[in-house]
């Protein structure tokens, strides 16, 4: 009996339904159609009146839930894609994020974003935006690559008194899964996880490029090279702690992220480790990203435009030969 | 299909009407009296940023302000002083927030109209224009989803504001969960300096409650009168199951955008139709007229808010202000995370 | 297995439509398969003939398995082969066959080849900050061989080299040895030369006899150097960019050795001091160099200096100047030679010395060094002269 990504966020939100009579669910399609992606799927029917079904309407969607925090509710908004968030760009940034800067009153609501990219979804159904909304102080960005990091962070993004931005990755959400889900003490935000231990070189890097990563160090080991893997967990605190430990220890660093270049959660990292473990870098820190391009909807363009195993591969050869 | 255009009650002379009509009056005079002197102290160079101030329509906010209880939400916008005060927001918090005192509800670290008490029912609006309709909304829900009953949830919003896709979600959103949602469109003929002809195309913007499925009324903005009674029956309407209820007010804006805008682009022709005319003047005349009262109280009342306004503007003088040593420097709530590394 | 849907990464197989040996059209539903959104068909690709199935009903397979094969025409076949045999592969079940190069978050030429500065080899954060730890001196990283691009030490060279040490048994360097240590590696830093001249020593050693406290071999020739320097300052210039810095007075190093080093005191104005007062202002600073207590005067700031290791056996060498000094001149061991006399047609034994002269070959060529030399032996000829 296993149980994949997809189905431990849905086992997260029935325990949190359950759990907490404050905590609803709010989205398009989540109530009896159980979601697009059937996160939500028979919710709505052991938790009757809590997993309600919204209008095509983002900016109103989290505008309301803003409102329900206020009231004492602890809201899940879930985004049909991430890519539609950007409709509810002005309230998540400048009504939730802002709230309790301004107020004193704490907003504790959830936004669910499937994020990331999956063959054929094309530029508007496959944003990884991470680094966008870690750019924003007052929220909290988590981007979760294990089936265990999708069930223990969103209990706990449900249970944080502010805004959290849940990155789940689609391209996961069938294709992980675990034999079962051990309870954990749900305070996994901004800690770091050593996903693979190494000598050689530290890849940085957080939800689906964490599988790519480890691919290419089980490759790379067959030549004698060991690849520290960190998996950040959560973008929004950053474990810079467990970034350095891991620089001190390789003095290599490549930062792998399927957002795009410019100012990303890579860009973060490298500028931490640049100011505050300049003494430990033996070679220039490097980042892969996906093209600085719109997400190409064609398959093979799709492979070619976002990090790879094999593009991994290259990198690390090209950096420890420097 | 609901007939959204019913005509109010008129109940003028039903006794407790007056005191109400008198109390309404009041706080219109104060919110008049705090506006002009908070625009004094910026023209005199003593406030930070821009000052907003609602003169022109104080009939319509404080029928806001009047109607609602004790208990109910209420998200104002930028020109609803009268509201604020009827609805029982202290003359202080107005000073404090424009003067930057350490005691503002925000601390200096918001300003100007962006002031509330969320857990007191006030909502502090933000800029973005139909952003508080789908907040407040919420909070409506949340409550439903509570059993709380019999509560109902304002906001206002300009013709100008009418134009955001916000205003549209939220009322959409708001009309499709049956929430007892009071929405007053103030409309004063312009939004900064665009007029309406640029704003919006329909002919009246009470024919948008048909579109949303919703009741709706117009109203004199200048009359108190008709202001309390409609938005009276407006939120009765909505506290007893009616779903969201569109008020809308026709008015003008008696300034400037803000303090620092001239106005100097708006039709003076405007100003000589019965839309013009100062809602204050209008109620005194009122009050006289239905021997509610004589000049002399009038008079007595103007000093009287005079004086509470000056008193209040020299206790916030000698407040201390809001300064960078008093900031932790943290937006969130979360305690335990405030030594992470962001 | 066809790719049913964003997300989905299998599908469980309902039932068979069709069975083997069944004739089949284009886009003819054969397989009815379920995911966990709804169930779903998987079409022919081709019309033809049912071949075989491979997979079995109530079992869940992988976007991507083959589930059977349909017997089709050849263009058919050909036309299908050739857009790619099968539907879309797993990025998380395979490495891909072909890296892609992928360079657009670099400069166009990939990670840049590490600048030399300060002189030595590119040194990163962490080898600099390791190195500056053991208290090394950058250069010293250029002794070893690297393995990083153009011969760079990487951190993992020197900690390999550190293990490596580690099983050599150790003493401590003393300052002294330090010093002298940094003090001839900024030295080494000049493209230095020697050239050299046997010195008859006589002339000076039957001088020497008249003198109370005689001076040493090494301070005839200081002063011989002194003088030609006086002479010609240019000897005993400095070049700082492009402009040659000329000696403000003749001061004139003598070395002499102390325990695990050198001391270097220096005798100013040296050309202006009478070679008969040089035995007593030597034997003064030797005592105090060797007790360590050299008046400040005489410390440093020699343009020049002198070094005797004929007492030590050795008959030749190629001294090294110190940082601030152009010029040093090594003395070796005093032997009977057999020179050649013309005049007698004979050899004749004649006491010399070789006399080395190391000078700062951007401020001084051979010829030059000839010049300097020659004026030296003239001086030592006839010593009245110093």
């Amino acid at each position: 009996m296993s149980i994949t990504y997809l189905e431990a966020i849905r086992e997260a939100q029935a325990k949190a339904l359950r759990d907490d009579p404050r905590v609803y669910i709010y989205g398009q399609d989540v109530a009896d159609f159980g979601g697009a992606f059937k996160a939500t799927k028979d919710l709505a029917k052991e938790f009757p009146g809590r997993v309600l079904d919204s209008p095509i309407s983002e900016d109103a969607m989290v505008g309301s839930v803003v409102g329900a925090a206020i009231e004492g509710m602890r809201p899940i908004v879930e985004m049909q894609f991430s890519d539609f968030s950007s409709n509810a760009f002005n309230q998540i940034i400048n009504q939730a994020a802002a709230f309790h800067w301004r107020t004193n009153i704490p907003c504790p609501i959830t936004i669910r974003m499937p994020s990331g990219g999956n063959p054929g979804s094309g530029p508007f159904h496959s944003q990884a935006l991470e680094s966008v909304y870690a750019h924003f102080p007052g929220l909290i960005v988590m981007t979760p690559a294990t089936v265990e990091d999708a069930y223990d962070l969103l209990l706990e993004a449900i249970a944080i008194d502010d805004p959290v931005i849940f990155c789940e990755h689609k391209f996961l959400y069938n294709r992980v899964k675990v034999e079962k889900l051990l309870e954990r003490n749900g305070q996994s935000a901004g800690k770091a996880r050593i996903a693979r231990p190494g000598r050689d070189l530290t890849i940085v890097t957080y939800s689906a490029t964490v599988h790519d990563a480890l691919l290419a160090a089980q490759e790379l080991a067959r030549s004698g090279i060991q690849i520290e893997v960190v998996d950040l967990r959560t973008v929004k605190p950053l474990d810079t702690a467990t970034v350095l430990t891991s620089i001190a220890n390789t003095g290599r660093l490549l930062c792998v992220g399927e957002s795009w270049p410019w100012g990303g959660v890579n860009a973060e990292v490298i500028a931490r480790v640049a100011s505050k473990g300049f003494h430990l870098l033996d070679s220039p820190p490097q980042r892969l990203n996906s093209r600085d391009v719109p997400i190409p909807y064609h398959p093979d363009l799709w492979r070619a435009s976002r990090p790879s195993v094999a593009m991994i591969i290259e990198r690390v050869r090209k950096i420890l030969q420097w | 299909m609901l007939n959204t255009l019913k005509e109010p009650q008129r109940d003028a002379l039903q006794s407790g009407f007056q005191e109400q009509y008198v109390k309404a009056f009041k706080w219109m005079l104060l919110a008049r009296t705090v506006e002009e002197k908070i625009a004094n102290l910026w023209r005199a160079g003593k406030i930070a940023g821009g000052v907003y101030i609602g003169k022109g329509q104080e009939a319509v906010s404080v029928a806001i302000g009047t109607m609602l209880r004790r208990g109910d939400i209420f998200a104002p916008l930028i020109r609803d002083q009268a509201g604020r005060l009827a609805f029982g927001e202290p003359l202080l918090d107005i000073l404090r927030t424009y003067l930057g005192s350490k005691t503002a509800p925000a601390h200096g670290r918001d300003g100007n109209v962006h002031r509330g008490h969320p857990r007191e029912g006030t909502y502090p609006m933000i800029s973005h224009l139909g952003a508080m309709i789908s907040v407040v909304a919420g909070g409506l829900l949340a409550r439903q989803m509570k059993g709380i009953t019999g509560t109902v949830g304002a906001t206002s919003i300009g013709d100008g504001g009418t134009s955001t896709g916000a205003f549209h979600e939220g009322l959409n959103f708001a009309a499709v969960e049956k929430l007892p949602l009071v929405l007053v469109v103030t409309n004063n003929q312009y939004a900064y300096s665009t007029p309406n002809s640029k704003q919006f195309a329909c002919h009246d913007l009470v024919d948008k409650a048909i579109g949303y499925g919703i009741e709706g009324y117009n109203m004199d903005g200048t009359d108190l009168r008709q202001c309390l009674e409609v938005v009276g029956h407006a939120v009765e309407r909505a506290r007893s199951g009616g779903g969201p209820q569109m008020v809308v007010a026709t008015c003008l804006r008696l300034t400037g955008h803000a303090e620092h805008d001239d106005a100097s682009y708006m039709d003076e022709e405007l100003f000589k139709q019965p839309l013009g005319r100062d809602c204050i003047n209008l109620t005194e005349s009122f009050l006289l007229e239905q021997n509610w009262a004589v000049e002399s109280a009038l008079t007595t009342w103007r000093q009287e808010a005079k004086a509470e306004v000056e008193a209040a503007t020299q206790q916030v003088q000698r407040e201390p202000v809001c300064s960078p040593a008093d900031e932790d420097w943290m937006p969130l709530a979360t305690r335990r995370l405030a030594d992470f590394d962001f | 297995m066809p790719q049913l849907g964003e997300s989905i990464a299998e599908a469980t197989i309902v039932r068979f439509c069709v069975v083997v040996g069944d004739t089949v059209e284009t886009d003819q539903e054969i397989i009815e398969v379920e995911t966990n959104k709804a169930v779903m068909g998987v079409t022919t690709p081709c019309a033809g003939r049912i071949e075989s199935f491979s997979a079995s009903v109530n079992e869940a397979y992988p976007i991507g398995t083959v589930l059977g094969y349909v017997e089709a025409s050849v263009e058919d076949a050909e036309r299908l082969n050739a857009a790619g045999a099968g539907p879309i592969a797993e990025r998380a079940a395979q490495i891909e066959p072909e890296p892609v190069s992928f360079e657009s978050n670099e400069g166009a030429r990939g990670i840049s080849v590490p600048i030399r500065s300060e002189g030595g080899p590119f040194v990163s954060p962490r080898v600099r900050a390791r190195i500056d730890d053991l208290g090394w001196s950058p250069p010293e990283i250029e002794l070893l061989a690297g393995t990083g691009k153009g011969g760079r030490v990487t951190a993992r060279d020197l900690e390999n080299y550190l293990t490596a040490l580690e099983s050599s048994p150790t003493e401590k360097a003393s300052a002294m040895r330090l010093a002298v240590s940094d003090s001839m590696r900024r030295s080494w830093a000049r493209p230095l030369a020697t050239a050299g001249v046997a010195l008859p020593l006589e002339p000076l050693l039957d001088h020497r006899k008249q003198i109370e406290i005689p001076p040493g071999p090494a301070l005839y020739v200081a002063k011989a150097l002194a003088v030609a320097i006086s002479e010609h300052p240019r000897y005993a210039a400095r070049l700082a960019g492009d402009q040659l810095i000329l000696p403000k007075s003749i001061d004139i190093g003598i070395a002499v050795e102390v325990e695990d080093g050198i001391i270097v005191p220096v005798i100013r104005n040296l050309d202006q001091q009478p070679i008969s007062k040089l035995g007593k202002v030597y034997q003064d600073l030797v005592s105090a160099a060797r007790t360590r207590r050299l008046p400040e005067e005489s410390r440093e700031g020699s343009i020049a200096s002198v070094t005797n290791f004929g007492p030590l056996g050795i008959t030749w060498a190629t001294p090294i100047p110190l940082p601030t000094e152009t010029l040093i001149v090594g003395l070796g061991r005093g032997e009977k030679r057999p020179v050649w006399d013309e005049a007698q047609g004979q050899f004749k034994p004649i006491l010399m010395a070789e006399l080395t002269v190391t000078f700062d070959h951007r401020i001084m060529d051979g010829g030059t060094s000839g010049r300097l030399i020659q004026r030296m032996m003239t001086l030592l000829a006839d010593p009245e002269n110093l």
